[in-house]
């Protein structure tokens, strides 16, 4: 069986370190970057099923990240996972969902975010 | 060829027919008679023997001859016919002791160069007989220098280890199996006192019979090596002998290796009897000594100077080997984290334990201890298991404040968590947060996919009545 392919993206590594080896004990296959920075390079570098990003990192707008992602030939058909512990305003949640992102408010139960992730991603 | 011999043999020959001549009557003149004598002096002898035995042939066959004749015989004597007989002795003797000279000299070389052939063949069974010897001798130390190679590698295997049991255990292994000891202690310097560490009896228990040649097993499960088969070794813990009296007296303040026999010759029997038969000092580098080997009991006939050769070089050997070991411990009990996990270590979390404890005894301040046992992880993939004890860490991490301490707990599958401040139903919040959390995560890491993971929480919170820490960790039992 082909795994699906992960995307973690957060500024702590405590975070990723902890996402991503609940997401390979369910057998996907995941990448974790603690650098914002070069995201938009490696999903178009790499071929992904799924990113979870965090919203707000330094150096990085979520919500500009997602519209990115949207714009580019190779990841507009990417799902997008957004970790927020902010309040969004209605707005931002609007813009989001438009953008059809997927969003989590922390703290999250991460059963619960693995059965989300299994329903993206068909696994 | 010898002149006398063809002259002797001739002169007889002729002699023999002269003396027939003279006293048979009935014995008839006849050339044949000087014909055997010829030809067989040419035959045998060549050329020059058989000219002079044809030319004595010729004379006597024509003195015996002219004296046989009558008178009127005697007007014909020098007739062709009475001197033709005579010249062809000479003649043939000439003619067939030239042939059979050709041969006799081809035999002649024949027989030189089969001499020369048994000379050089003589030489080469010499120095066949030598390169032999050299062979059997090279032979005999390609094998002694194997054994060596062996023993050397043997030995180094046994002190390898950074574990002080197993280098204890290697050491009177080593003695046992190469020195013939049936008896040997090691001890170790600890807090001022020669603290006996292992002994090795061959035989088993006091009073059984020795065996020379004790099988031992080294275990690499974390638990102390054993010996198996005749041998046992046994680990005193806390005994300790002084180190100034008898032979261990005279090899820790001597620093040098000393028999027993050695030390009679300045010393009073009554001061080494009933202690061991050698001792030597384990020196570290910097020359002070770290402990004492001693040998008790050993074969008689191995009470030698290359047996003490011998163990003066087990005793530089274990040296190095207990000192590095030594260093290895230290660095390793300073080392305060797992790399790993990222957790404390487990003697680390018992330091920082005791003072603790120690603070909350003086201040009457509230301390609590949790241990989170993982059940079975041992069996999971080593890939895994790391990953889900660093996740678990890090879920502790998260629930607990900075001043916390999360560590090891006895084994890598289990966290000791050492909460200042805390008890009472605030451990209890904290302790059903850490269960809800790890079982939100649903780590399910087992080969049987919809296995789940395990654990219990065991909790332990100070009473002023408490003496020490461990009372403290007791109370998890």
């Amino acid at each position: 069986m082909v795994k699906n392919k992960i995307l973690v993206v957060d500024d702590e590594e405590d975070v990723t370190f902890l996402l991503s080896s609940l997401l390979e004990f369910h057998d996907f296959s995941v990448t974790t970057r603690n650098n914002p920075a070069g995201v938009m390079e490696e999903l178009e570098k790499n071929s992904y099923t799924l990113i979870v990003t965090d919203y707000m990192m330094p150096g990085l707008d979520g919500l500009k990240l997602c519209q990115e992602i949207r714009r580019s030939l190779k990841t507009k058909d990417l799902h997008i996972m957004m970790l927020t512990a902010k309040g969004l305003t209605h707005d931002e949640h609007q813009k989001l969902l438009e953008l059809n992102v997927y969003i989590v408010k922390k703290p999250y139960q991460p059963n619960e975010l693995v059965t989300k992730i299994k329903e993206m991603t068909k696994q | 060829m010898k002149t006398t011999s063809f002259l002797l043999e001739t002169a007889v020959a002729l002699g023999v027919i002269s003396l027939f001549f003279l006293f048979l009557p009935e014995f008839k003149l006849h050339p044949y008679y000087f014909w055997l004598v010829t030809l067989m002096m040419a035959v045998r002898y060549g050329v020059v023997a058989g000219v002079v035995s044809g030319t004595c042939s010729a004379i006597l066959f024509s003195t015996l001859l002219y004296a046989s004749l009558d008178k009127k015989a005697l007007e014909t004597f020098w007739d062709l016919k009475y001197l033709l007989e005579p010249a062809l002795f000479i003649l043939m003797g000439g003619l067939v002791g030239q042939i059979s000279q050709e041969k006799i000299y081809r035999i002649f070389e024949f027989k030189e160069r089969n001499n020369q052939l048994q000379k050089t063949l003589f030489q080469i069974e010499k120095e066949r007989a030598l390169l032999e010897k050299a062979k059997n001798e090279l032979e005999k130390r390609i094998v002694g220098e194997l054994t060596t190679v062996t023993t050397l590698y043997e030995t180094a295997k046994r002190l390898e280890s950074f574990k002080l049991e197993d280098i204890y255990a290697g050491a009177l292994q080593i003695l046992s199996d190469h020195l013939e000891v049936t008896q040997s202690s090691l001890y170790m310097l600890e807090n001022g006192l020669l603290t006996l560490k292992t002994t090795y009896r061959a035989g088993g228990a006091e009073g059984e019979a020795p065996s020379p040649r004790p099988q031992f097993t080294r275990t690499d499960d974390g638990e102390r090596p054993s010996a198996t088969g005749p041998g046992r070794l046994t680990y005193e813990e806390g005994k300790a002998v002084s180190k100034t009296e008898g032979l261990i007296g005279i090899a820790f303040e001597t620093k040098k290796m000393i028999s027993i026999r050695e030390a009679l010759t300045s010393h009073e029997f009554s001061t080494l009897k009933g202690g061991p038969l050698m001792a030597g000092p384990l020196v570290k580098k910097d020359g002070s000594v770290m402990g004492i080997l001693t040998i008790e009991k050993l074969s008689f006939l191995r009470f030698t100077p290359s047996t003490m050769k011998m163990f003066s070089i087990i005793l530089d050997w274990l040296s190095s080997s207990l000192e590095n070991a030594l260093y290895f411990q230290t660095v390793k009990a300073r080392n305060i984290q797992d790399e790993i996990v990222g957790c404390y270590t487990y003697d680390y979390f018992k330091q920082r334990l005791r003072e603790e404890f120690l603070r909350a005894k003086k201040y009457a301040l509230p301390l609590s201890v949790l241990v989170l046992k993982l059940k079975e992880v041992d069996s999971v993939e080593v890939s895994k298991q790391l990953s889900l004890l660093k996740s678990i860490y890090l879920i502790l991490k998260h629930q607990l404040r900075d001043i916390d301490l999360i560590s090891q707990y006895e084994s890598r599958y289990a966290f000791g968590m050492m909460l200042p401040t805390v008890q009472g139903e605030e451990l209890q919040k904290i302790k059903t947060k850490i269960v809800e959390e790890i079982h939100s995560y649903g780590f399910k890491p087992f080969q049987e996919v919809e296995k789940e993971l395990e654990f219990v929480i065991s909790e332990s919170s100070f009473s002023p009545k408490m003496q020490s820490e461990i009372e403290l960790l007791n109370m998890l039992m």
